[in-house]
């Protein structure tokens, strides 16, 4: 048996590649959102550091790395040290099932495989995986607030916790309808299924779930106008005050990453994913490398969602406390179980 | 494979007996809850070995995800101390149970491999597998099969179990909406 023959080889190179560009990608996204706060605020943003700035993030990871590590008194030690480490490893995993091409069949067969797509594994639940998931990633924040041993780390993770727990049963409850017009659970049969019907977005209930989608999103990564977990003015910056150096750069990185796979899972759902527009459609038919230039536009939307999360951060202030929550359980989940009956009804007429 | 499956069963097993003993033993309320978040992770796991995925899924999203959140907001919010809870065991019982633990696992393990070492050299001893449970649970993990059976087959017990689980919650809300009148 040749090395290329086992499937275990192929899902460990998978990871690794999505690993590398996870890690890039949440680098220049930081360097994105700071040049996008410069332009915001008329100011040049990071620019010493290579033309434009463009190695500002490899000069920030090694100033992380060569700070001084150091640990608060009276601090729980392993759940101050595991914390950052849940952050990343559940926005890490979040990858594993986001399919980022459709399966593309190549012209000859290359080292015995004829099909090839990027997704490491394609579990049955596909969405509830990814919200299981996800949901984990509460306990970063929850363990570094209360193992820090400091009252506002504290109180900030408390504030996100419930600020989490409240708009994630909207944001699932949002998903629902873009399940029950696919009548499947599988990103890729959701997606498969949009190239037939055409975006979610068009249609009502779809436009109606993506609104309560994308405000519950804000919410769950701890975003402005909602992140009042972090709010430097009232409470430092929350649970990761106690942390420095590297430790402070993982929570970063998570935060980051959380927010790209956000803006990639919405194109993927409401926005048609990989499908290209009609006029292309006919041209592309038949070709080997006609998924890849799906994948293109697929980037590219990705991409335009990443740059929102920049937009609305500088350009919204923050809500008070009582009213995120008001929003969330007054509004949102009365919209989102509203937006369930209308897919259900939309689906019957037609 | 199988072996693969039969070494991580017991790795999960491992971890599970390990975890729940934490969850009684530990002097720490928050730390217990965590042992038990541990527990069900690993439960989850376990589904998941006996290929029911969606119910795998299910365990995480619901309990670990959002039960034990609650479980551990509530503890840190009203901030319990650690004196307020007497050391259950010395330091020295506490080791004894995590070595006994231990080497229960590490005898497991050897067994497991010895047996398969055996089995490789004389095909004929008659061992069976204790975990084939695989090859006929395989079909339950499909969303669609469970909620054919849950709206299907099973309806009304579904609709009675809600039912119950509707009148708990108007039971907490009422239990604590009288203590707070009292209160004032």
């Amino acid at each position: 048996m040749e090395w290329y023959e086992s499937e275990i080889i192929w899902v460990l190179i998978k990871i690794l590649l999505l690993f590398f560009v996870i890690i890039t990608g949440a680098g220049y996204y930081t360097l994105m959102e700071r040049k996008g706060a410069g332009y915001f605020q008329l100011r040049y943003g990071p620019n010493r550091a290579g033309i434009f700035g463009i190695f500002q993030p490899l000069a920030d990871g090694i100033k992380f790395l060569l700070k001084q590590e150091t640990l608060p008194k009276n601090v729980d030690i392993y759940l101050f040290l595991a914390a950052p480490a849940i952050s990343v490893i559940t926005a890490v995993l979040l990858w594993s099932s986001i399919p980022f091409t459709p399966l593309i069949k190549l012209p000859v067969e290359v080292l015995g495989k004829s099909e090839v797509n990027l997704q490491v594994l394609n579990p049955n639940s596909g969405l509830l995986f990814l919200f299981a998931i996800s949901s984990l990633s509460v306990y970063g924040i929850l363990l570094a607030g209360w193992s820090s041993n400091n009252k506002y780390s504290l109180l900030g993770a408390v504030r996100s916790t419930a600020q989490m727990i409240s708009y994630e049963l909207s944001l699932s409850l949002s998903i629902i309808g873009v399940i029950l017009m696919t009548g499947h659970l599988d990103i890729y049969r959701i997606v498969e299924a949009q190239s037939k019907y055409g975006w979610f977005l068009l249609t009502i209930p779809g436009f109606l779930s993506f609104f309560i989608f994308i405000v519950s999103v804000f919410a769950e990564t701890n975003r402005l106008p909602f992140d009042l977990a972090e709010a430097e003015s009232e409470l430092i910056v929350g649970y990761h005050t106690e942390y420095g150096a590297f430790k402070f750069a993982l929570f970063m990185v998570a935060e980051y990453i959380n927010l790209i796979t956000i803006s990639f899972l919405t194109a993927l759902l409401f926005f048609g994913g990989w499908n290209v527009p009609f006029f292309l459609r006919e041209m592309l038919e038949g070709l080997w490398w006609g998924p890849l230039v799906g994948v293109l536009f697929f980037v590219v939307k990705g991409l335009f969602f990443a740059f929102l999360f920049i937009w609305v951060r500088w350009s919204l202030p923050r809500f008070r406390y009582d009213q995120l929550m008001n929003i969330g359980w007054k509004y949102l989940l009365p919209l989102a179980i509203f937006q369930i009956f209308l897919s259900g009804i939309y689906l019957y007429i037609k | 494979m199988e072996n693969i499956k039969e070494i991580l069963f017991f790795l999960f097993a491992f971890i599970m007996t390990g975890s729940s003993v934490g969850v009684i033993m530990h002097k720490n309320p928050v730390k217990s809850a965590l042992f038990l978040v541990v527990f069900f992770v690993s439960l989850a796991s376990m589904f998941g070995l006996l290929g029911s995925e969606f119910l795998a899924v299910l365990q995480v999203l619901v309990y670990v995800g959002a039960i034990m959140v609650l479980f551990l907001f509530v503890i840190m919010l009203i901030a319990v101390r650690d004196e307020n809870f007497e050391n259950i065991g010395s330091r020295f019982g506490k080791t004894m149970v995590v070595s006994l633990l231990i080497t229960a696992f590490l005898i497991q393990m050897t067994a497991l491999v010895s047996v398969h070492f055996k089995n490789k050299i004389d095909t004929s001893a008659g061992y069976e597998r204790t975990i084939d449970a695989s090859a006929n649970i395989k079909i339950t993990g499909h969303a669609e099969n469970i909620s054919f059976q849950l709206f299907e087959k099973y309806l009304l017990p579904f609709e009675v179990i809600s039912l119950v689980l509707l009148v708990g919650v108007i039971g907490a809300v009422v239990i604590a909406k009288k203590n707070r009148r009292k209160l004032e």
